[in-house]
């Protein structure tokens, strides 16, 4: 049993990260004034809370759950910190009163939602789960 | 916020409409939409946050070393644990607070910070209430062991704050971008006050900017300051003074470079200090140099340290070098009379003040998860023939400090 376990822990994490792979997509409400973005930079300087504007509109990113396979890809490849880093990163603002961490709002559907509600939100999903809910501003 | 709870009243809503009239769904829909944004202003509205080290340290000798430690393990100097509590008033205004229990407080609890916070808008924010001085790359997480490579910041950079960390004051931040790097200039203007010592005017500003891996600082602060005539430093300042006023008395001179001991006797001290930092995910490497200026006959001290360590996965090693140095020793030493039992006095307790210490460190930071690492470091410290950083004159020039703390944020 625990065996059997394993395996389809083994399957499904193997079909998540090759599902993630497919891309990360930075999106906003699909009625959000927000503009779509060139500069990789700029999406980095959102999510790590030092730009707090985009297309002269207040942002507040919100993040994917630690765990979640579109969160570590983000991460990696355009954020380009460890999960290590970016917990002593966020210490150094948090403890400072300069910023808070992006909230965690779940996995690719809860950005959606949650971002489609809110047209100052501004989260990542998987290229895959983009739908018209969303605006994408930034693809990588 | 529970999103499965969210989604669930999304679905149910969506269902629900189905079955619905058209303005009825849209009416849903706007509910949906409220609840949503409803809930996230309250996860938003109140954070808490927190950090705390347990740790361990021991050195070779029995005097009293850097507040208390000795040749006996002592679990206490470095443990201690905060709460920081981030309360949001509404989209710009904000109150935190952060209490903080130390080892060698005895864990009594203490507010380390407790200010409002009023952001007005193109970069510009102000701070009021109890806050952190500026003086350095690390002040402002100076507590956080998480945020930095040792078990402890190099005490020959970071002493001087450690006495007087928080303070209470106003500060004016302009966060501002120069081409692509994100800076922020700092003015700030409070009265400290320690058990030690008291700074009733200090202005400090402080210059910081980032790009990419790189960190930049600079920052400069001044105070008239005075020791407390009860204090182990103003104890001894009221016998310098003495002689030195008895000397010039017997010339027939007024002397006026006393030690500070009240308002009105207060001398003028500098505070300079410049930082880099490169954080890299393979290399983090931080240089600091920092420079103490006490007009009359305080101490002057100057003191850096240089920090390199490698990344391999959750493994760091890194080495470390630092030095401080008291830079009036020649001034403070001068023979201010012919008769040598005055001068003899003078100099004997100036010697006391003099200092010069070097440390060399080895240590291991291991991040067994985000939030928890673990590090182990070994110290050679050498304190020439001064005092150093020493409670009291040790008996030997040198020694050894083996420390191991695990940090944790939350």
């Amino acid at each position: 049993m625990k065996k059997r376990i394993q395996i389809a822990l083994a399957v499904i994490l193997s079909v998540s990260v090759q599902h993630a792979l497919a891309g990360i997509a930075v999106v906003v409400g699909a009625s959000s004034p927000i503009e779509p973005i060139s500069k990789e930079e700029d999406i980095v300087k959102v999510f790590l809370g030092k730009k707090k504007t985009l297309s002269g509109s207040q942002i507040l990113p919100v993040d994917q759950t630690e765990g979640s396979p579109t969160r570590s890809v983000f991460y990696k490849d355009i954020v380009k910190k460890t999960e290590t880093q970016l917990t002593a990163y966020w210490a150094r603002l948090i403890f400072t009163g300069k910023a808070q961490a992006p909230q965690s709002v779940g996995g690719d559907n809860d950005v959606k939602n949650v971002v489609a509600t809110n047209p100052n939100l501004i989260g990542y999903i998987d290229e895959g789960a983009i739908d018209d809910t969303v605006k994408v501003i930034f693809k990588k | 916020m529970n999103i499965n709870r969210l989604a669930l009243i999304t679905v149910i809503t969506s269902t629900a409409s189905m079955t619905a009239y058209g303005n009825s769904v849209e009416q849903l829909t706007n509910q949906v939409k409220q609840l949503n944004q409803r809930l996230l202003d309250q996860e938003q509205r109140l954070r808490i946050n927190g950090f705390a080290t347990v740790g361990v340290v021991q050195q070779d000798l029995e005097e009293g070393y850097h507040r208390g430690i000795t040749d006996e393990l002592n679990w206490r100097r470095y443990s201690k644990a905060a709460l920081q509590f981030t309360f949001n008033i509404d989209e710009n205004t904000s109150f935190v607070t952060q209490l903080i229990s130390r080892g060698e407080e005895d864990f009594d609890t203490t507010a380390e910070w407790m200010y409002l916070k009023h952001n007005f808008g193109n970069g510009w924010s102000t701070k009021i209430g109890r806050l952190r001085k500026p003086n350095y790359i690390l002040s402002e997480f100076f507590d956080v062991g998480y945020a930095m490579p040792w078990t402890q910041p190099p005490v020959e950079v970071y002493g001087v704050l450690e006495e007087s960390a928080n303070y209470e004051a106003i500060d004016f931040t302009y966060d501002f971008e120069i081409g692509d790097w994100s800076a922020f200039a700092q003015a700030q203007y409070g009265r400290s006050e320690t058990d030690s010592s008291v700074s009733p005017d200090l202005f400090a500003f402080n210059f910081n900017m980032n790009y990419d891996y790189l960190t930049l600082r600079a920052g400069y602060s001044r105070a008239d300051t005075f020791f407390q005539p009860d204090s182990d430093i103003g104890t001894l300042s009221v016998g310098v003074n003495a002689a030195y006023e008895a000397a010039y008395a017997s010339a027939g001179l007024t002397f006026d470079g006393q030690v500070g001991l009240n308002e009105e006797t207060a001398q003028l001290a500098q505070f300079f200090g410049v930082a880099a930092m490169y954080d890299s995910d393979t290399w983090l490497l931080m240089a600091e140099f920092n420079s103490l200026e006490f007009d009359g006959l305080g101490v002057d001290e100057d003191g850096f340290y240089l920090v390199g360590g490698y990344r391999f996965g959750q493994f760091m090693p890194f080495i470390s070098y630092a030095r401080s140095e008291s830079t009036d020793d020649d001034d403070r030493e001068a023979p201010i009379t012919m008769n040598p039992v005055v001068d003899g006095a003078v100099v004997a307790t100036q010697l006391s003040f003099n200092k010069e210490q070097d440390r060399f460190s080895l240590g291991l930071r291991y991040d067994f998860k985000p939030g928890i690492a673990f590090k182990i470091q070994y110290d050679s410290v050498d304190t020439g023939d001064t005092i150093g950083e020493f409670d009291t004159f040790p008996s030997e020039d040198t020694t050894d400090v083996i420390s191991a703390t695990v940090d944790l944020v939350f």
